[in-house]
């Protein structure tokens, strides 16, 4: 090889010489890549369809863009989660995600016993040593469905159902009624928790609110949103007076095969950004213990309007208070007026 | 059609009962049997992941529900092979085929999302697939109860049918003797030339094909969807309500109405803390919502101290039967 090399001359030896030197990083960043491993634990069921599928969806996508090995585990419960993530650390894994607040104490935990593993937990708004909080708030969505949703309902009763009163779905319901109240200070928002995974009582639960004269609903309960999208196709297949809407959340529900007529819109978080961001750092060995706040300054949590209700539900005039309200939100936060 | 509040109350607390009820009375009859099932949540898990796959696959909903009650009666069958034929412990038994069913619908669901993805197909049952209230002609137009009681699901009504008959079965037939006999008594059925694991078997397979209907319920005509583990509790709120009745049919369907009253009520109250101008209820507003959540179980827990004394239970209850004992 030696010999084949000298047959050349040196200007060729020396431009060679150049290029691989100035190759080598590159080269390195691709092996390095190709053996960065992830894992993804939740607590729940990655078919879900909502919080955990999404979650599971953006880390095989982030995986797949950074040509790393990706492990994922459903049903981790906060027990079970220490020993698991030290399995992945003795494993050399560079990044381990929890999806959920409820895997910060156990992340925390195990964080102590490593420094060559990152710990990103998604959903939390707590700060734990040697752990990186991806805190989605999406309160300030939540705020331009209240509005939309004000300015849609005939009945001036609308309603929030929430999977479980954590901070994070909690924070919804804050930011829905602000929402609604800056349109319509008199607005009356009912609030009602369920289950992630419950269809059947999503479904009564949505029925009630009806019944009760709720005819716009954000909902935030991952699986079970399919009850609340079957009682508002029922209720609009039967009710005569005035058509009732849903909100989808978390992930992109407009375009739900039972009642995408009624889904006005979608807050969504864009965990695919998030998770690319801590990864590419991860892999890099620059991601930081601290919180990240994703919000909709940074478009990870943003409110996506139904295309096919724009225009004759959600009407060019709406849609111009949206973008202001959107603007004032981004400006002054969530107290200022609109 | 909007229908009023003590219309819509009705309504509900049918709608919330019937798959209780339905998946109680197989319940029942197996425990009069002398077999404890508490595999139940998860038989009914499977009926509801048949279900809703039979029916997206034949694109008919009838066809989805006779998979569901299959598949209840598969997973009833290997409970009973194994706690009946091979005598193993049914509690540990029934937890097992719990966690089976939990684990073996949860991958299903994930692989058939996966290929219906890969296919580009949506997961949504049609109207053909799946079924919708069913309106009796006539009798749903009666004020107040009209809506309420004769505007269900299928299968409610043939759940009405079915607790008549186990009721009548039970008291007034020699077969109902023969089922309850195997329970208090299987030596003097053995006796009288009874093959008591046979009837048991058949008892707990009746119970399979109740669970599976009743998961079946959930799926194709409560929500027209699947979610893991969507029963979320509901069989072994079921095997409680078996006791609260104290393994009676009547004691059951009242337990169930109980059950599915309060429940339905709690959720209006939520509502209606919000949305009312009652100052009572608006003064309500201030409770946490878990407290409407445990009212159901509160009321479960207060009428089992009160009728628990009432009438014990089958005495070779979860006793498996071996002719030397």
């Amino acid at each position: 090889m030696a010999v084949l090399f000298k047959r050349f001359p040196m200007r060729v030896r020396y431009l060679t010489l150049l290029v691989v030197v100035l190759l080598m990083p590159l080269g390195g960043t691709i092996a390095q890549a190709r053996n960065f491993r992830m894992a993804f634990i939740c607590s729940g069921s990655i078919t879900d369809g909502g919080w955990n599928q999404e979650g599971r969806d953006a880390a095989v996508k982030v995986a797949k863009t950074l040509h790393a090995k990706l492990s994922v585990l459903e049903h981790v419960t906060p027990i079970r989660a220490s020993s698991i993530m030290r399995d992945f650390v003795r494993r050399h894994y560079g990044l381990i995600i929890g999806h959920g607040y409820e895997f910060l104490v156990p992340a925390a935990q195990t964080a102590r016993m490593t420094s060559h593993t990152r710990f990103a937990i998604s959903g939390a708004d707590k700060v734990e040593p040697g752990v990186t909080t991806l805190n989605f708030d999406l309160t300030q969505p939540s705020y331009e469905l209240g509005a939309l949703a004000a300015m849609v309902s005939k009945t001036g009763k609308v309603g929030f159902i929430g999977g479980e009163a954590i901070p994070s779905v909690e924070a919804c319901y804050k930011g829905f009624k602000a929402g609604a109240r800056s349109i319509n200070p008199h607005i009356r928002v009912a609030q009602a928790y369920t289950s992630w995974d419950q269809v059947g009582l999503s479904k009564t639960q949505a029925e009630a609110f009806i019944q009760q004269g709720v005819d716009v609903i954000y909902q935030n309960v991952d699986a079970a949103s399919q009850g609340v999208f079957e009682a508002v196709k029922a209720a609009n297949r039967h009710h005569g007076k005035h058509p009732v809407f849903v909100f989808g959340c978390n992930g992109n529900q407009n375009n739900n095969a039972t009642c995408r007529r009624y889904t006005l819109a979608s807050a969504v978080i864009r965990l695919d950004r998030a998770f690319m961001h801590v990864a590419k750092l991860a892999e890099r060995g620059r991601l930081k213990a601290g919180i990240i706040n994703e919000t909709m300054a940074n478009h990870v949590c943003v409110v996506v309007l139904n295309p096919i209700l724009i225009g004759h539900v959600i009407t060019p005039k709406m849609q111009r208070r949206l973008k202001l309200i959107q603007k004032h939100l981004l400006a002054a936060g969530i107290k200022g007026k609109h | 059609m909007s229908i009023s509040l003590g219309t819509f109350l009705v309504r509900q607390t049918i709608t919330a009962a019937a798959p209780m009820v339905l998946a109680g009375l197989g319940e029942l009859l197996a425990e009069l049997a002398g077999v404890i099932d508490i595999g139940i949540e998860g038989l009914m898990l499977a009926g509801a992941l048949a279900a809703f796959l039979g029916a997206f696959v034949t694109g008919h909903g009838v066809a989805g529900l006779l998979v569901g009650i299959l598949a209840g009666i598969f997973m009833a069958g290997i409970f009973g092979i194994c706690s009946i034929t091979f005598g193993a412990d049914q509690i540990v038994v029934g937890t097992a085929i719990n966690l089976l069913s939990l684990g073996t619908t949860g991958s299903i669901w994930m692989l058939f999302q996966t290929w219906s993805q890969n296919h580009q197909l949506s997961i949504h049952l049609t109207k053909a697939e799946s079924f919708n209230r069913l309106a009796l002609p006539g009798l749903a137009k009666i004020p107040f109860l009209g809506p309420a009681v004769f505007d269900q699901y299928a299968l409610v009504y043939l759940t009405v049918a079915m607790a008549i008959a186990v009721g009548w079965i039970l008291h007034r037939t020699r077969l109902g003797l023969v089922i309850r006999g195997m329970g208090d008594s299987p030596q003097t059925c053995a006796a009288a030339g009874i093959r008591v694991n046979l009837w048991r078997m058949t008892a707990t397979l009746f119970a399979g094909g109740c669970a599976g209907a009743a998961g079946a319920y959930l799926s194709i005509m409560q929500t027209h969807s699947f979610a893991q583990n969507m029963t979320n509790g509901i069989g072994f709120v079921v095997l409680a309500l078996v006791i609260f009745g104290r393994w009676t049919v009547w004691g059951l369907v009242g337990g169930c109405i109980l059950f599915g009253a309060i429940n339905s009520l709690q959720q209006t109250l939520q509502t209606a803390r919000y949305t009312s101008h009652s100052a009572i209820l608006h003064a309500m507003r201030h409770l946490p919502f878990e407290v409407f959540q445990m009212l159901p179980y509160v009321a479960a827990l207060v009428a089992l101290a009160i009728f628990a004394k009432s009438r014990p239970g089958p005495r070779f209850l979860g006793v498996p039967w071996r002719r030397e004992v």
